[in-house]
């Protein structure tokens, strides 16, 4: 069979040959800074600080009705 | 299922059980000197617990109410979450970059700083394709630490409130956080990253290697700091990889040893806590009965999972693969079936969240093993703290159920059970299961949930399914084949699984800090012959059965169309998706 463009006999091992390290990705397109993205980063920004703080107000807020209940 | 397989499975059980007992005597010495008694590190490092509590300007000798203790407890982790976004927005304006990584996108940054605060470490990124040197060292592990010191913290409350008779406070927050850290997560973290240096990990800040194959390509090796994140990612149950595959990467996990004691470290605080609370409570034999329970649901998980990826699947053994290989897709070859499926088992089941194999590759049997685990609501020894706190409400509601059947009030380790306890018990319960069960069908139903499936079908369905389990449950680990940062730029899957994340850790935890606050204040009267025995094989059936019964009923239908029907479909149909 074949296993990374390598022919690999039967019986022969399918890992790295020795002293070759193990292949590593490196293309990750979606973790890539696209341009839809950066026109709206400042907007994104905001958007997540606000919704933090507007978690964290809610948690507080939720204390209190664990308090009362 | 071969020898090998089982001597390894029996050394490991070996391992957490061996240190349960020592792990337990020194968390009552970290967490409740006044109980333990002092800890020999306190004649080096007392001077720097002193300190921190002099820069903080806290007054550690002051209690704190359950009140109090929250909002100290909900402050701390919003303005570390703050801190984790903006370095990570800013990560290529920051030392320690030589990769030249970009921002990483504020939908990305949101979702990371909010995984990582709540102990979920799910990873919507390629940590060597994604975060600096900077981002990884700095933004990320200060809540590898500080995450499962706060779940250490709640369960420590829980438990000063079942042990404390007619009190008014349940510990001060910034002592608990700061005792763990300096004396139990920094020190096991430094012994245990220089034995990964000498497993093969590597730990250094020079740029990626390119080299050139056999093949004769040129591939680029990452590299970086890796060594010293790998303790306290599996010491805390926090999970988060390095790099993109996690624990499969051999730059992670590079032996069969290295595999071995990253198990047992996974599990060995959720054990250690379970002997906490018996020398807390002064009833040993409880604190056992909760670990065996919990033991019981684990090992079942972890046979049944190894026997169906033993199996394999039966469509690809009539294309005529060898049956005796299992089910090794998506498996690392050096890990076999056996150690792939236990460490699936075990880090679906503690919380921790690390992988060392393609979940979304396992049999549908499998598959709902690891998330059967979750779904429970990683109760079974589950994260550092939540495990035990988790794990306590259950007690607490089984007890209950008890009480009803037999017509007393029930009573545990001499405190009544009021309303109001059971209520706050219900609503720690209920939450895990609205978020859990509401995101997974808004998605399923949303364009932009179906948008990012790898596979169709029933399959498609557990991803999202387990995508929010894993986040509410704070597990992180990923059946995978979901793409949450697609590259049209839209934000609604790191979004709403941000918000899960974060209502999964916070949500769960304050009803029981309320509970241990009104458990605190009650008198603890003498358990007669009346009162329900904690301790022994009947207490234990019921604990398990109550946490069966309720994750069955709960999650038993999105189970059905989910795992359930493939597995049918797999081994009855010729239907594919």
């Amino acid at each position: 069979v074949s296993f990374g463009g390598r022919r690999v006999e039967e019986g022969q091992s399918t890992g790295p040959p020795p002293g070759v390290a193990w292949p590593v990705l490196r293309e990750d397109p979606g973790t890539q800074f696209q341009p839809l993205v950066r026109r709206s980063a400042t907007m994104l920004d905001t958007l997540f600080i606000v919704v933090t703080i507007a978690f964290f107000a809610i948690t507080i807020a939720y204390t209190a009705g664990c308090e009362r209940l | 299922m071969d020898a090998a397989g089982w001597v390894q499975l029996a050394l490991i059980i070996a391992g957490f059980v061996v240190i349960t007992k020592p792990l337990g005597i020194y968390l009552v010495k970290v967490l409740d000197p006044d109980v333990g008694g002092r800890l020999w590190l306190e004649r080096w490092l007392g001077p720097v617990e002193r300190l921190c509590y002099r820069a903080m300007g806290v007054d550690v000798r002051k209690e704190q109410t359950w009140k109090r203790y929250t909002v100290s407890m909900v402050v701390f982790t919003g303005v570390t979450m703050v801190f984790t976004y903006v370095i990570l927005r800013i990560q290529h304006i920051l030392p320690l970059n030589p990769q030249k990584m970009g921002p990483v996108r504020p939908d990305l940054a949101f979702n990371t700083a909010a995984s990582f605060s709540t102990n979920t470490n799910w990873q919507s990124y390629g940590g060597e394709s994604t975060m600096s040197y900077l981002s990884q060292m700095v933004a990320l592990v200060l809540h590898n630490f500080t995450s499962p010191a706060i779940g250490i913290a709640t369960a420590a409350v829980l438990v000063r409130g079942i042990a404390r008779s007619s009190a008014e406070t349940v510990g001060n927050f910034w002592r608990d956080v700061i005792r763990q850290t300096i004396y139990l997560f920094l020190p096991a973290s430094l012994i245990y990253a220089v034995f990964m240096l000498f497993q093969g990990i590597p730990q250094n800040f020079l740029p990626y290697t390119a080299a050139r194959t056999v093949e004769g390509i040129t591939q680029t090796i990452a590299q970086g700091p890796i060594a010293s994140q790998m303790a306290i990612k599996m010491l805390g149950t926090n999970g988060g990889g390095y790099m993109n595959v996690n624990a499969a990467h051999p730059f992670e996990n590079p032996t069969p040893l290295c595999n071995f004691v990253q198990i047992v470290l996974f599990i060995a605080l959720c054990s250690g806590l379970t002997y906490y609370l018996g020398r807390m409570v002064k009833n040993q034999r409880h604190g056992w009965a909760v670990w065996g329970s919990m033991f019981g649901m684990l090992l079942v998980g972890i046979i049944v999972c190894w026997w169906a990826e033993a199996h394999g699947n039966p469509r690809m053994l009539a294309l005529g693969v060898d049956p005796s290989f299992g089910n090794m897709e998506g498996k690392e070859v050096r890990f076999g079936i056996a150690n792939s499926s236990i460490f699936a088992s075990m880090t679906t089941a503690t919380g921790c969240g690390a992988v060392n194999a393609m979940h979304d590759s396992f049999t549908p049997i499998g598959a709902l093993v690891t998330l059967g685990n979750i779904l429970v609501g990683e109760v079974i020894f589950g994260g550092v703290g939540s495990g035990l706190y988790g794990v306590l409400v259950f007690v607490f509601i089984a007890i209950f159920i008890a009480g009803l059947m037999v017509g007393r009030t029930p009573e545990y380790l001499g405190k009544k059970i009021q309303a109001r306890d059971v209520k706050l018990a219900a609503l720690s319960m209920l939450v895990v299961s609205i978020f859990t069960l509401g995101g997974t069908a808004w998605a399923s139903i949303a364009s932009w949930g179906t948008a990012g499936l790898n596979n169709g079908g029933p399959r498609g369905f557990s991803e999202i399914l387990y995508a929010f389990a894993s986040g509410v449950g704070n597990n992180g680990s990923a059946l995978a084949g979901l793409t949450m940062t697609p590259s049209n730029g839209n934000i609604m899957w790191n979004f709403t699984q941000g918000l899960s994340m974060l209502f999964g850790r916070l949500f769960p935890a304050i009803p029981v800090l309320a509970l241990a606050g009104a458990l605190v204040k009650k008198k603890a009267a003498v358990a007669d012959a009346g009162s329900f025995p904690v301790t022994g094989p009947t207490f234990v059936i019921l604990l398990t059965s109550t946490i069966v019964i309720v994750g069955a009923l709960t999650f038993f239908p999105s189970l059905a169309v989910g795992p359930i029907v493939e597995h049918y479909l797999m081994t009855a149909s010729s239907l594919t998706f």
